[in-house]
């Protein structure tokens, strides 16, 4: 008779059983990030005309207009939050490898590729040597700011002779 | 895979199957999922995969044998051009194969073609590829029909990889129930699994170092992973088992080897510890998405694991390290692109998005600006934080955590016009939340489709694993893969309903 009475508790028991297996409480129901306070950065430093020419010469691709240049303001904004925190006592991950070791081949000479196939992808080359466009010659410098300009300017500053 | 079995049976030829999957091609070319393919090329190499089928013993050749596989287009191929997305690259002939597909190559695949990307692969939507932006085919109706591609008695399936928040097209192969398809592409920042998700596919990013990165043309060198997209869990284990391995050519690859994966017939997560992360529950993750989340981590209590919910206390950093070491290490290797020793170079750019090149250059500056360089203050201070992020995840798992299931992204695909409001670089801050730290920790990540959305897009879950334990995730992916039952992409349904509409 007692074993009976069990039975018929048996879908009840189930149906706990199962609830108290229920996790969905694990899984937040609210976003858990901090918002960081503008307050906690350092102040926002503006994008000088000096440091858009600067980079203008290293990169040979100009910015184009004034949207560019706020777009690497954003981005260096942004990647300011990371001069809070505090990394005391922390060394630098290079790779994620860093437990791994480097295999080393033996040092043997082995057949590289032949110099035709390296070149072939070139535009121009003379006597087997790449060509480079002519160098030293300067950037004309930008005679004015983009602030204020919106289109699109995809002309290149630099002079090259053919 | 049972289009294996099928070319295996003689039942279908590699030529026949290749030329439905061209006929697809043809068909949903405005979801402009491919680059370029070469039907002349893939003719050739399907005869001479029904040639091996004739004269070899079945046991001897792989199951790749005949399959048509897709590549992105940033694996560099000697016979077909690479052109990265970028018109810098355009018409680029490597004079090398990269590794990863040499080996698919030399297992018997059909190269069909080389499949669409952002530029470089810098982006999370494949909307700034010089050849123009690709199309989800959950929500596209197709425009111009040629009606006579669309009366396939098949639907084959063959997804092309890419960043894309509408990513890949694909053909689809239905004999009967059956279909089968599968696509290289790579993962930085969650660029396999965020288009897999958005696509409902299966995205896998292998543990950093597992497969060769010899002939992938690097985004960023220390996150870089190839990734295999496929359609089912058991094809992301045969093609992982395949092109594992250390590479001579890539010097990052781990000097180990690997046991092949064969996953059980009868699959179970009983004890196994399953880790929620509730830094996972970022800003703007959609209602249903958590509504997955919380369905899922029921469904692996009550199928026997162990659930806790975990803390990874850095998470919040992540995508601002995430940011600063991708800007600096595109920098650097964007610098090789000078139309000197080969293609056209950044002067013959169009509409380069230069704006993570110059982040990178300023974030690296190391002239004495002020008291502290922008290499301390930016650089090594994010190499630091990247050690912490790195740490978060081997405290958990020394803790008995398995594996983490996490989110794989905010929601579903969002609309193409709210997509490109913003600039590609604040799309990937927002979008690449929670595939990321993955790739900073170099640890390996599965996203499995779970549902569909209230827009009918697909939502994707991910599960991350420890280094090199890939046998463990697979195992678990596929047991979510025989719970959940996500309905697939029915291409016919597709096509037909564009006919109807054009009609």
């Amino acid at each position: 008779m007692f074993k009976s009475k069990l039975s018929n508790f048996s879908p009840l028991i189930h149906m706990w059983r199962n609830s108290a297996r229920c996790k969905a409480s694990l899984v937040p129901t609210e976003p858990t990030w901090q918002l960081v306070e503008e307050s906690e950065l350092p102040p926002e430093k503006e994008v000088s005309d000096s440091l858009v020419n600067h980079l203008e010469r290293l990169a040979l691709v100009d910015f184009g207009n004034q949207e560019a240049v706020d777009r690497l303001g954003a981005a260096i904004r942004f990647a300011d939050q990371v001069t809070a925190i505090n990394t005391e006592g922390v060394t630098p991950m290079y790779t994620v490898l860093e437990k791994e070791s480097l295999y080393l081949r033996p040092d043997v000479v082995e057949k590289t590729k032949d110099r035709a196939v390296v070149i072939e992808n070139a535009a121009k080359t003379e006597d087997d040597y790449f060509v480079a466009p002519p160098g030293n010659i300067p950037l004309k410098p930008r005679g004015s700011s983009y602030k204020g300009s919106n289109k699109a300017n995809t002309e290149m500053n630099t002079e090259q002779q053919s | 895979m049972l289009v294996a079995a099928l070319l295996r049976s003689k039942e279908l030829s590699s030529i026949e199957l290749c030329q439905l999957c061209l006929e697809r091609i043809e068909a949903t070319k405005e979801l402009n999922q491919y680059i370029c393919y070469y039907p002349h090329r893939i003719e050739k190499l399907a005869k001479k995969a029904d040639d091996n089928f004739k004269k070899k013993n079945p046991e001897e050749l792989s199951p790749l044998n005949g399959i048509p596989v897709a590549v992105k287009d940033n694996f560099c191929t000697q016979e077909i051009p690479t052109s990265c997305g970028s018109r810098m690259l355009h018409g680029y002939r490597s004079p090398y194969t990269a590794t990863v597909v040499n080996k698919l190559l030399n297992h018997g695949a059909i190269l069909m073609g080389k499949t669409n990307l952002d530029e470089f692969a810098m982006g999370c939507g494949t909307v700034d590829s010089f050849y123009g932006p690709t199309r989800n085919p959950w929500k596209y109706k197709i425009r111009n029909m040629d009606s006579k591609n669309s009366k396939s008695s098949r639907n084959l399936l063959n997804c092309s990889d890419n960043d894309c928040y509408v990513a890949k097209t694909r053909e689809h192969l239905n004999s009967d129930d059956k279909d089968w398809y599968i696509t290289g592409g790579s993962d930085t920042g969650g660029s396999t699994r965020n288009p897999a998700a958005l696509c409902g596919v299966v995205g896998l990013k292998p543990t950093y170092g597992r497969l060769s990165r010899y002939g992938l043309i690097p985004l960023v060198n220390s996150m870089d992973v190839p990734g295999i997209i496929t359609r089912k869990v058991d094809d992301a284990v045969l093609l992982l088992n395949i092109l594992s391995g250390r590479d001579q050519f890539d010097s990052t690859t781990v000097n180990r080897l690997y046991d092949s994966i064969t996953l059980p017939k009868h699959l179970s997560v009983k004890g196994l510890h399953i880790g929620i992360p509730k830094e996972y529950h970022a800003p703007g993750l959609s209602e249903e998405t958590v509504q997955c989340w919380q369905r899922v981590a029921d469904m692996f209590a009550d199928g026997g694991a162990q659930v806790s919910q975990v803390s990874l206390p850095h998470t919040q950093l992540s995508i601002v390290c995430y940011h600063i070491l991708n800007s600096c290490e595109v920098a650097s290797n964007m610098a090789r692109y000078d139309g000197i020793e080969y293609a056209l170079g950044f002067l013959s750019s169009h509409k380069f998005n230069a704006s993570v090149f110059f982040s990178g250059t300023v974030l690296m500056e190391e002239e004495n600006l002020e008291a502290l360089r922008n290499y301390d203050k930016y650089f090594i201070q994010a190499l630091k934080i990247r050690r912490l992020i790195a740490d978060d995840f081997d405290k958990v798992f020394s803790q008995g955590i398995d594996m983490l299931l996490t989110p794989t992204l905010l929601g579903d695909a969002p609309h193409y016009d709210w997509f490109s409001q913003a600039d590609n670089r604040t799309r990937t801050q927002e979008q690449d939340v929670f595939t990321q730290p993955v790739n900073m920790a170099g640890v390996p990540a599965i996203t499995m489709p779970t549902a569909l959305s209230s827009n009918h897009l697909p939502i994707g879950l991910q599960l991350i694993g420890q280094m090199f334990k890939e046998n463990t995730l697979l195992l678990t992916a596929k047991w979510m893969e025989e719970q959940l039952q996500f309905p697939d992409l029915n291409m016919k349904t597709f096509l037909h309903s564009s006919e109807q509409e054009n009609n």
